[in-house]
């Protein structure tokens, strides 16, 4: 890229740019600015923040306000539950069920382990119900059918039972039934 | 060789990301999972342990008597449940009425409750569980021995008692010395009544017929005569808009009775009985 100031492209590319948001929405769009607890800025549409219920209870008491703190949210997970909100408001523009099911199970698949159960805390601080239910549903099928040991390892998480509770457990267990009475 | 991999990658790169996770996420995960694997989760750590069972609603138990001693230590930790069934298989004796009351005080939230062959409870436990219980919406008895006290000891103290369902009730079938059973307090609430296979089944006349919201209302191989039942409730339960009678004693006289009555739906009539 040159820095020449009079270069014929640059100059087409703005004149390009700007008329065309104004055609394609009539309105402009408001954006609003999110920061993240390690101090990243989102930059995103009026009508996405609205999909989060703790922004848009925020903006009702402080309407003035341009910019919304998240303190317990980090960069990543915030960026993709953005990148799943912006899909969300286009299903609801154009109410695709098959298409929105479609996207949502992509969503979730072709995410790590880590990254589905970073985004939980963030859907749920900032109250999206849909993407918390997609989620929650994501991790539990992982472990769907997992021994105790497989499920312990998937998390990291160290058994913190004495030998004997643990057996003391299994023993209550014995007592459960299974697949049966779910009426 | 495959497990053993997996456990040293988890070892050097799985951070614990979960143990951030709010209690009520952790439990919505656990809520989206069968009953087999809530088990196998409330045995990861003690975290998941209390979280599960805090969260736990339904919970069904294999009834046998040795289950007494668990109680306190099952129920406490399942301080949430609104659903519990209790199922005993034929063979084994169930548990008695010191186990169904100390549950009792344990589960005041109770809605729905399901026995199957607790043949050791009695009147008086059933009593004792009604009134630990009265948030009850449904009751579901099967293959039980107590008798018309019970039933009515819950009838009287569960206003808000909607579908009751009783098949096979060996405390009423002696005609001799039955009681009947209703209206009670719960006639105004129930919508739902089902009596399978009970000998001298018609008992339960006065809380059928005392019962002005019934909508549905379900008699199948029930022994002894139904006519005179069937004619007083055609005339008195004016709201229902089901009726299935199955393998019934019940002659025109019956069956004029309730074709008397508008609107309803006829699901299946299997009537071999008398004519």
């Amino acid at each position: 890229m040159s820095s020449s100031t009079d270069s014929p492209t640059l100059t087409t590319e703005t004149t390009q740019l700007s008329p065309q948001p104004d055609t394609e929405t009539a309105k402009p769009t408001k954006k609003i600015t999110l920061k993240s607890s390690d101090n990243q800025i989102f930059e995103v549409e009026e009508s996405v923040a609205m999909e989060f219920a703790t922004v848009k209870s925020f903006f009702e008491d402080s309407p003035s306000t341009d910019t919304v703190p998240l303190p317990n949210v980090t960069a990543k997970p915030l960026s993709q539950v953005i990148e799943f909100c912006k899909e969300q408001i286009k299903f609801k523009a154009n109410p695709d069920e098959a298409q929105k099911k479609k996207y949502n199970a992509e969503f979730v698949t072709e995410k790590s382990d880590k990254d589905l159960v970073d985004m939980i805390p963030v859907a749920n601080y900032l109250e999206i119900k849909d993407l918390l239910d997609v989620l929650n549903q994501a991790v539990a099928d992982r472990i769907e059918n997992k021994s105790v040991e497989y499920v312990r390892s998937f998390f990291g998480i160290d058994n913190d039972f004495t030998a004997e509770e643990e057996a003391a457990l299994r023993r209550e267990h014995a007592w459960a039934y299974e697949g049966v009475d779910e009426d | 060789m495959e497990v053993e991999e997996l456990a040293e990658y988890v070892l050097v790169e799985a951070p614990d990301y979960i143990s951030d996770l709010p209690d009520e996420c952790l439990a919505c995960i656990f809520q989206s999972l069968s009953s087999r694997n809530r088990k196998h989760c409330s045995l990861v750590c003690r975290r998941w342990l209390r979280v599960e069972g805090q969260s736990r609603q339904r919970l069904s138990l294999n009834a046998h008597s040795d289950l007494l001693p668990l109680v306190t230590s099952l129920f406490s930790r399942f301080d949430a449940l609104t659903k519990l069934c209790l199922k005993c298989d034929r063979r084994s004796v169930s548990i008695g009425d010191e186990a169904l009351v100390a549950i009792s005080i344990r589960c005041r939230n109770l809605t729905r409750i399901k026995l199957r062959a607790c043949r050791e409870l009695t009147d008086s436990g059933m009593a004792a569980f009604a009134k630990n219980c009265k948030a009850l919406k449904k009751l579901s008895c099967g293959s039980c021995t107590f008798g018309a006290k019970g039933m009515n000891a819950i009838l009287d103290n569960c206003p808000s008692l909607e579908y009751l369902w009783v098949k096979r009730l060996q405390g009423i079938a002696n005609a001799a010395t039955a009681e009947p059973i209703g209206p009670g307090l719960a006639a105004s609430s129930l919508k739902t009544i089902c009596l399978e296979e009970l000998h001298n089944g018609q008992c339960f006349g006065p809380l059928i017929i005392g019962s002005k919201n019934l909508k549905s209302l379900k008699l199948s191989r029930c022994s002894g005569d139904w006519d005179k039942l069937l004619q007083v409730i055609a005339d008195r339960v004016t709201g229902l808009a089901e009726i299935h009678l199955e393998r019934l004693q019940v002659s025109d006289t019956g069956l004029v009775a309730i074709s008397n009555c508008l609107n309803r739906y006829f699901p299946s009539r299997q009537n071999p009985g008398v004519y």
